[in-house]
């Protein structure tokens, strides 16, 4: 795309955005901060809006519900939405990992028909990878698919399973054969929730919240044309999901931002003086929007790295490194000034905070989710850095599982 | 807004990467601990030669009208290898000065680098403790670093009657006493410069005396962010190369995550800084209006990264790290003389404060 065509297709994404959504303002942040599973049906409508318009799934194939768009008008649609109150958060998990591995490994018309319903924001999608005794470690997972006939059978347990309950697709990773070497013996497959024999069970968070779950298998069969790449391929076919993931550079956790804790800080005091006056405050503010910043120009830069054709780097791991412990970090700051009134539950408190309360709990959260800090750093050492691995005593000996 | 280096920038990186592997700077700067001396002298014919003083003048002055960015990547180039030249004061003050000034005789000076400038701060108009009268200054600057071989340095102050003022001194007339001070890094220099009506060159006044002397801050801020991000990378890379050869308990050291994930913290800080950089780099070249807080977020972040780096780059080495033969304390010491020099750390963190609380007030108003 030239400049002029890059500027047209910004200029009319802006056009419609504003005519269908509401601008941001700084002020009031705070309030799209709805419990995801609440903004379902929100959301559903919004990607029917988008898609009638041409705006949703852009790199995708037409054939597959998407615009054969390029990545470059993906990118600018993107950077423009996150200006206006959309809700997020609900249909990214599908939309940006698991129909990008089942378009790129699935089977047609299958393929070409689950891909088309999630464009249209129809039929919403869960990833069903973590279990019990699988989190980091995410090779070592049990649950089994046994081949009968045409079918496979699938028992186990999932956990963690975001948006399992309103989900009518599950990106499913099991073990097909618990003889083979740990990473060797996975296969990946596309399930359907409401096929007989799957419990889905809320989980209640530490926020009272419930947006994951349990998900029991027995007995639950899948066709074989249900699975994405070949028996024993899963390792790799999860690696590109998660590779998916870290494309999605910029995403915005909605947590305390440095104004934001200015703006608390303007109402309170610290021993009788206005706290943003407080030396120790003001040099906090300025270290966390330091970060803030800095991660804003890193993911600029990593969308100016796909806009000219290149592949971002590990700007994601760095970014959810710091934003997760930041948000965290400054919601206890935060409420050590706030002194005895940070006993009081959010319900009691002004609606601005809610971002504090966003952070402190969500803050845990994305220190877990995704790679939790200690992976992140493993991986950044690791891969970028070029470490050695520690000790690994489940490879060492090519254990079986 | 550009993030990325464009190839030119990255030819002209790549260059002046050659000749300062080829000049050995690293081994220059351990010598000069070794003799406890600082030396300026060393490279600037190679700097000159590569153009990098050429690079800002816009092409129909004769240069090659490329923005401040190579400048900035020579600064990196120089940081990473410890250079001791005096670059940031002398491009960044005393090159950038006769440029905003259009003097084209003192232009010509510092492009041939011929003429070297000392760092003093540029700040304070009005509560300096110089006087300034019939062009004479009294007074001192009771900190300049790079002074050693220096030729001239800047001064802000105001005249008698009250008005801002930016003058040019030369350190070898009569009135100006140079009395160096020990400096933690003794590659490169620090002294106090005394005035007695020493006779001065009065560059600008008024409105335009503080607009320069902030611009010549931002200059120098900028280069010696780009200077500490340069020495940052290279302290990680000697850790992670530490990192991967030492072994203990059967392992290599770097295999401990105890040890990898303070060099992933390393490395995360880093690159807050080159992303600052980069950006304040951009707005520098295009005179953003955001140019004054880019570059105190990319000087705050290089402060951060560099004296990080070095701290826990010798902590990585072990006994070896605390010995006089290493290069980690030469990181160790340059990382500290480059956090003091231009804009104290804590006023360039209560700059970036204040921004965030007049954005905060802003939007509650
Ligand atoms: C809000 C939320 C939503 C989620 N949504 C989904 C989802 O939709 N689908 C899905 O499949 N999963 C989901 N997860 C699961 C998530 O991916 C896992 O929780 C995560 O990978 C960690 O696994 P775990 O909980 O088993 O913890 P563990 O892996 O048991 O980790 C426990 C602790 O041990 C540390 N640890 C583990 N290994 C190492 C190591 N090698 N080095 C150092 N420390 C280590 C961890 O860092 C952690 O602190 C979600 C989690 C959360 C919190």
């Amino acid at each position: 795309m030239t400049e002029e065509e890059i500027e047209a297709y910004r200029m009319s994404a802006r056009a419609w955005l504003t005519q269908n959504a509401e601008p941001i303002t700084g002020r009031d942040r705070w309030r799209n901060l709805k419990p995801t599973s609440e903004r379902v049906e929100d959301a559903r409508d919004w990607q029917k809006r988008k898609h009638a318009a041409g705006y949703a799934c852009i790199t995708w194939p037409k054939e597959f519900g998407g615009q054969s768009g390029s990545s470059v008008q993906q990118i600018i649609f993107a950077q423009e939405e996150a200006g206006f109150f959309t809700p997020r958060g609900v249909l990214e998990i599908g939309l940006g990992m698991c129909v990008p591995t089942l378009i790129q490994y699935g089977q047609n018309p299958l393929r070409q028909q689950l891909a088309q319903k999630a464009a249209v924001g129809e039929e919403i999608w869960c990833q069903l990878f973590s279990e019990p005794n699988a989190g980091s470690d995410l090779a070592g997972l049990s649950t089994k698919a046994e081949q009968s006939g045409k079918n496979w059978r699938v028992n186990g347990q999932k956990v963690w399973t975001s948006g399992a309950h309103y989900s009518k697709w599950g990106l499913l990773l099991a073990r097909t054969d618990p003889t083979a070497h740990k990473h060797a013996g996975l296969t990946m497959f596309v399930v359907d929730m409401d096929s007989p024999g799957i419990t889905v069970r809320p989980i209640r968070q530490m926020t009272g919240e419930e947006d994951f779950n349990e998900v029991f298998f027995t007995d639950v069969d899948i066709p074989d044309h249900q699975r994405l790449g070949e028996v024993g391929q899963g390792w790799s076919v999860a690696l590109t999901t998660l590779m998916f993931e870290r494309m999605s550079v910029g995403t915005d956790l909605s947590f305390l931002e440095a104004t934001d804790v200015a703006k608390l800080s303007l109402n309170l005091k610290i021993n009788g003086t206005p706290a943003s006056q407080d030396q120790e405050l003001r040099r906090n503010l300025a270290r966390w929007h330091i970060n803030e910043r800095g991660l804003k120009i890193l993911s600029w830069r990593a969308q100016e790295m796909l806009l000219a054709g290149g592949t971002p780097g590990p700007e994601r791991s760095v970014s959810k490194l710091i934003a997760a412990s930041q948000g965290q970090d400054m919601a206890h700051y935060v409420l050590a000034i706030m002194g005895d009134q940070a006993a009081l539950d959010s319900a009691a408190l002004d609606a601005s905070q809610r971002l504090l309360e966003r952070s402190w709990a969500w803050g845990a959260a994305m220190r877990i989710a995704g790679g939790t800090d200690e992976i992140l750093r493993n991986i950044i050492s690791e891969r970028v850095l070029g470490l050695p691995q520690g000790p690994r005593p489940d490879l060492s000996h090519k254990k079986k599982h | 807004m550009r993030l990325t280096w464009n190839d030119t920038e990255l030819e002209f990186q790549a260059s002046i990467a050659r000749t300062l592997d080829d000049a050995h700077v690293l081994d220059h700067v351990r010598a000069l601990m070794n003799e406890k001396r600082p030396d300026g002298d060393h490279l600037s014919d190679k700097l000159v030669e590569l153009g990098v003083t050429e690079a800002a003048i816009p092409e129909q002055n004769g240069g090659l009208g490329l923005g401040y960015e190579p400048i900035c990547l020579a600064a990196f180039e120089l940081g990473k290898r410890l250079s001791p030249f005096s670059f940031a004061s002398t491009l960044g003050i005393g090159l950038t000065a006769s440029l905003l000034l259009e003097d084209d005789c003192l232009a010509n000076q510092f492009r041939a680098l011929k003429t070297r400038c000392a760092g003093a701060r540029l700040a304070h108009l009005g509560s300096t403790s110089l006087s300034f009268e019939k062009k004479e200054v009294c007074g001192e600057v009771s900190f300049a670093w790079d002074t050693h071989n220096a030729d001239v340095v800047l001064v802000a102050t105001t005249d008698r009657s009250g008005s801002p003022i930016l003058a040019l001194i030369e350190l070898g007339n009569a009135g100006v006493t140079h009395t160096p001070l020990p400096s933690i890094d003794p590659t490169r220099s620090t002294a106090k410069l005394s005035f007695k009506k020493a006779p001065s060159t009065l560059l600008a006044s008024g409105d335009r005396a503080v607009t320069y002397a902030e611009t010549l801050m931002q200059h120098v801020d900028l280069y010696v962010a780009f200077e500490q991000i340069g020495g940052a990378i290279s302290a990680l890379e000697m850790a992670c190369n530490y990192a991967r050869e030492r072994t203990a308990f059967g392992q290599p050291i770097g295999a401990f995550q105890a040890i990898k994930h303070r060099l992933a913290d390393i490395y995360t800080k880093n690159e807050i800084a080159r992303a600052h950089a980069r950006y304040a780099a951009d707005c520098l070249s295009h005179g953003e209006s955001d140019t004054g807080i880019a570059v105190a977020c990319a000087r705050a972040a290089a402060n951060e990264a560099f004296l990080f780096a070095a701290k826990e780059s010798l902590h990585i080495h072990g006994g070896i790290g605390f010995t006089f033969d290493s290069d980690c304390h030469l990181f160790y010491r340059r990382a500290r003389f480059l956090s003091a020099i231009g804009t104290p750390q804590l006023e360039t963190l209560e700059a970036v404060a204040s921004h965030v609380v007049t954005t905060a007030e802003g939007a509650t108003a």
